[in-house]
């Protein structure tokens, strides 16, 4: 026996019947049961009365003739409170604006993945050193650590460290660059010899108490940063990675630009 | 009739041939305005709305049934309107203090039915926009495409953007809704025509 939920879940059926929207199959079961079953015969009987009463409607007739002027067509606002076309223009203007935008994020995400992509080859770069070079960079680093932790060490030294624990990078490569810039970045003091400044860039004086960290001999690496001496000085590193801001930047101008453009074209009517 | 022609002049700017285009579809137009909107005055603004917005980006259409593609133009110029009005009612207070007599002309079919027969009529016209109204507004939509417009629910669902499940899910829905409203008033049923007439149980006499 059929119950009252089957019937509920029938009516779909039912519609779909009176329209004409089951194919042969569906229909042929459809009308097997209806036949045999009086509640959907009267499901039926009531369903098509309403479909009905609204089919018999006749159309409307429209009050006046909705016919567009030339002048409407213009791009003139006509009707208030709808949009009118941007005219030539503001076209233009309204696309140089979005273009621009995106060119500009555009710039932007490409900047922030040079500078990842910059700091990714020194990463790369530190990693690939020849394992005796590595050894020999390794006390510099450990020793840049050990400063941070003490909070001792001169002024020279901590910066150095502080930029490469800072970073968390424990290259020897990037170490050099931190050297290289504290060497610029304190030229009112009377400047060392190069290697007396990679001494003390990357061999700070160890708090007392403590056993000097043996110090290597200067390599290859570090006379070849003494040049980059004459670059100007460089802003002290952050703690966050250097493309994550403009990443940020660059992402929130594009959604904004993205969001701004989807908006104008719904307005529009679009 | 064949639209394709003032369709093509249209696209390429022609405003005479696309006007003829509003002369032969703007009682479907309206008539599908005021089902959704219930009045004349917002039928009439938002057609209007329609054929403007029609005209604007007349280059999107790209084939199909022309009359399908103004009708979706015209069911978003009512919504758009309607959220207006929710968004303003006082805007809807005007609407209806300027629309107190609104009873649209009906493009009559039938040969001079009698006064009788035609006051009538239009009650039940009347009726049968009360409960439409009383739908939501999806399924109003969709009940009176496939109902007063004779469109399968393969063209609502394009018409509408939503699944073919979906149409059939409103049609069932707002069809049932509608007759229960006729059946709640002793009133409603006393207009339905006489081989429409229905029992208190809703079942057809």
């Amino acid at each position: 026996m059929t119950t009252e939920t089957e019937h509920a879940s029938l009516s779909e059926e039912l519609n779909a019947y009176l329209d004409g929207q089951l194919d042969a199959a569906a229909r042929v079961s459809l009308e097997r049961h209806v036949n045999g079953c009086g509640v959907c015969q009267e499901e039926v009987r009531s369903l098509r009365v309403a479909k009905n009463v609204l089919k018999i409607q006749p159309m409307l007739r429209a009050p006046r003739a909705f016919t567009l002027s030339l002048d409407s067509t213009a791009g003139a606002p006509l009707l208030v409170g709808t949009t009118a076309p941007p005219s030539r223009w503001q076209g233009w203007l309204i696309w140089g604006w979005r273009l621009g935008s995106l060119a500009s994020a555009a710039c932007l995400l490409m900047a922030a993945l040079a500078r990842g992509n910059g700091q990714a080859s020194l990463w790369t770069n530190s990693r690939n050193v020849a394992p005796e070079a590595a050894f020999n960079q390794a006390p510099a680093n450990k020793s840049a650590e050990t400063n941070t932790a003490t909070g001792a060490g001169q002024a020279a030294g901590a910066a150095g460290s502080g930029s490469a624990a800072g970073q968390g990078a424990p290259s020897g490569a990037l170490a050099s660059r931190a050297e290289s810039r504290d060497q610029v970045a304190a030229p009112q003091v009377a400047a060392p010899a190069p290697q007396v400044a990679q001494a003390r860039a990357t061999q700070p004086a160890p708090p007392s108490g403590q056993p000097p960290v043996t110090q290597p001999a200067p390599t290859a690496d570090v006379a070849a940063v003494s040049p980059r001496q004459q670059m100007p000085a460089e802003p002290p590193a952050s703690p966050v990675p250097a493309g994550v801001p403009w990443a940020g930047a660059g992402v929130t101008l594009a959604l904004g630009s993205a969001a701004l453009f989807f908006l104008n074209r719904r307005v529009q009517g679009g | 009739m064949d639209d394709r022609p003032a369709v093509a002049l249209a696209q390429s700017g022609d405003v005479a041939a696309f006007n003829r285009l509003v002369l032969r579809h703007q009682d479907a137009v309206y008539t599908l305005c005021y089902r959704l909107t219930g009045n004349s005055h917002d039928a009439a603004d938002a057609a209007q709305e329609a054929f403007f917005s029609a005209f604007r980006h007349i280059a999107d259409f790209r084939g199909g049934v022309f009359r399908a593609w103004l009708l979706r133009i015209a069911s978003n110029a009512c919504h758009d309107l309607h959220r207006t009005r929710k968004r303003r009612p006082a805007d809807s207070l005007d609407v209806a203090r300027d629309s107190e007599d609104d009873t649209p002309r009906q493009d009559v079919e039938d040969d001079d039915p009698g006064p009788e027969a035609e006051a009538l009529r239009l009650e039940l016209g009347g009726v049968i926009q009360r409960g439409l109204l009383t739908l939501a507004e999806d399924q109003r939509l969709a009940l009176v495409l496939c109902d007063q417009h004779g469109y399968d629910y393969a063209a609502i669902a394009e018409i509408t953007s939503v699944e073919l499940g979906t149409v059939k899910s409103r049609i069932n829905r707002a069809r049932r809704r509608l007759r229960d409203f006729l059946l709640s008033d002793p009133e409603y049923r006393e207009l339905l025509p006489e081989r429409y007439r229905l029992s208190d149980s809703g079942h057809a006499l």
